[in-house]
């Protein structure tokens, strides 16, 4: 059997990867997709972690739930970026400085 | 058994009718509101002759604490729709949409209260948060929405993404997702317990908004429609402090030595730059939103003493902020929508224009600051005795400093509505139903004011049923 600990690292180095992304670019569809490699790499923690428990099916319903939850929120994301490319003309985050302090 | 999930059925199938209004009619702004009232109000009916009674169908759970939290979440809910009913009146597009998401954000934070499991609970907050990102852009052809929505969204789906990892840690390192199993479980000893107690922190951190994770508020807060900003600073704010509560109070307690000092680092940190902030802010809006940037950093106090009296002082905070920000929300609506603005000097001579809302306005502010006898004064004074109780002399004093600080960004409004004299004061119609959402928060203030004894004790009793 493979050790837990190479999945948690693929998973550490996917969520990371994650994080680079949604804070480095400028672009909410590139941001978008951090935040489902983000969530991903939660997915890979629990189907790796599901082997090693007797109950582990719970964790495989919970990354069942997680892919729910990401199609949703990636659906109204992209609504959202619609709507932002029809009122700015442009989707580069920069634009957005509307509300500062 | 199954009867405990009919007010969530309830909520659920009128957000259905509501939607479909829209169907026969996009221009009948009232019928979508009213369905959602009844809903509402059936739900509290329904709720109310529940209130004894403790049970479980499946993973969800119903017990007393439930029941409380349950009772915040719908009256948020109900004022929430009648400030709603007036402010959108003129919106140019269908309005059943938003009644229908307002109820399900609703039905997802009182699923959350019930939840003691990982699944039910992540699902159930999900629920909630999609819907307000929804609310927060609602007006979409207002760019301030769409950006407020975006701002949200992201920051939110960030967040949810820190907790996915910091729970599937916590699942890896016990093997179970039901709350009081891994409080049993769970040994401090590995250091992965510290990077998945960071990564929950954080991330509830950000749906609470405590510093250093609360950029996104005053943004969202102030470019979301008012009464949506109204849901989202009592019913949100709310629903995030219950699943702290649930999460560290039950689930994580054995690790309690850890995340203890944690929070109260961030509560002072959260308190300070709020009311610090909020000094500056010339959009009453954003003033208000970091005002509930520093009420989330009192709230934290109550869970870093972690004694009965600190959580119950916590629960017995997020009602009285929930009622005083949905009532101060409710007149920034009607200065909204009534074309008065939303800034400082904008509100000059409302006491004119608007007696009534002028004046509970004014009884709003002098609560949020802490004056007695009234709501807001209660919370902190339980918070503080909390703190002291538990040894944290120091968070109490810096929550005392708080709240002398905040005393004078609350009085420029008050002094505002008051002072400052307007270009032309004419008296301005005040509509029957936000007036009367705002009413009922002041009343709501006002009672728990001089009898805040009842309120306390039930959720006493509340807190000893979660506490281990």
């Amino acid at each position: 059997m493979i050790p837990v600990s190479l999945f948690v690292i693929l998973s550490a180095a996917l969520f990371a990867t994650g994080i680079f992304g949604v804070s480095t670019k400028r672009n909410p569809i590139v941001m978008l997709m951090g935040i489902e490699v983000m969530l991903n790499s939660a997915n890979i923690n629990f189907i790796a972690f599901s082997r090693y428990y007797a109950d582990g099916y719970i964790a495989q319903i919970f990354a069942m739930f997680i892919i729910v939850v990401a199609a949703a929120e990636a659906a109204i994301g992209l609504a959202i970026i619609v709507r932002l490319f029809r009122n700015f003309g442009t989707v580069n985050i920069d634009v957005f400085s509307r509300l500062r302090w | 058994m199954i009867e405990i999930v009919f007010p969530e059925a309830v909520i659920s199938l009128f957000a259905f009718l509501a939607v479909f209004t829209t169907v026969f009619s996009k221009e009948d702004k009232d019928m979508p509101a009213y369905l959602s009232l009844a809903g509402i109000i059936l739900a509290l009916i329904y709720l109310w002759t529940l209130k004894d009674v403790s049970s479980q169908f499946f993973t969800f759970v119903f017990d007393y604490y439930a029941w409380v939290m349950k009772l915040i979440f719908l009256s948020v809910a109900f004022l929430v729709v009648l400030i709603s009913m007036n402010y959108l009146r003129d919106y140019d597009d269908s309005v059943g949409e938003f009644y229908a998401l307002i109820l399900i954000a609703t039905v997802g934070m009182m699923v959350v209260v019930s939840a003691r499991e990982l699944i039910t609970l992540y699902v159930a907050f999900e629920t909630a948060s999609l819907s307000s990102y929804a609310l927060a852009a609602y007006f979409r052809k207002d760019k301030m929405s769409n950006e407020a929505g975006f701002k949200y969204l992201f920051f939110g789906a960030f967040s949810s993404g820190l907790i996915l990892y910091g729970l599937s840690l916590i699942y890896g390192l016990t093997g179970t997702t039901e709350l009081t199993a891994i409080s049993k479980i769970l040994s401090i000893d590995n250091p992965l317990v510290f990077l998945a107690l960071g990564m929950l922190i954080a991330g509830f951190g950000y749906k609470i908004s405590a510093v250093p994770f609360h950029q996104w508020t005053p943004d969202v807060y102030q470019g979301a429609p008012t009464s949506v900003t109204a849901f989202l600073s009592a019913g949100s704010k709310a629903m995030g402090l219950a699943i702290f509560i649930q999460v560290f109070v039950i689930g994580l307690y054995s690790a309690n030595v850890d995340w203890k000092m944690v929070i109260a680092f961030v509560a002072i940190l959260t308190m300070t730059l709020g009311n610090i902030v909020a000094l500056w802010q010339q959009n009453v809006k954003r003033m208000l939103a970091y005002s509930s940037i520093a009420h989330a950093g009192y709230a934290m106090i109550g869970l870093a003493a972690l004694s009965p009296l600190g959580v119950a002082a916590s629960l017995f905070h997020i009602l009285t902020h929930a009622l005083m920000k949905a009532g101060a929300f409710g007149v920034l609506a009607f200065t909204a929508f009534k074309g008065i603005g939303e800034t400082v000097e904008d509100l000059g001579g409302l006491w004119k224009k608007a007696p009534i809302l002028a004046l509970a306005m004014t009884i709003f502010m002098f609560s949020l600051a802490g004056f007695p006898p009234l709501g807001g004064f209660w919370s902190k004074y339980w918070l503080f005795t909390s703190a002291v109780g538990s040894g944290l002399w120091l968070l109490a004093l810096i929550g005392v400093i708080n709240s002398v600080i905040s005393v004078f960004y609350y009085a420029r409004v008050i002094r505002a509505i008051y002072v400052i004299e307007p270009p032309k004061a004419v008296r301005i119609g005040q509509p029957v139903e936000l007036t009367l959402a705002v009413v009922v928060c002041l009343i709501g203030v006002l009672v728990i004011g001089f009898y805040p004894q009842p309120f306390i004790e039930a959720l006493l009793n509340a807190v000893n049923l979660i506490l281990p």
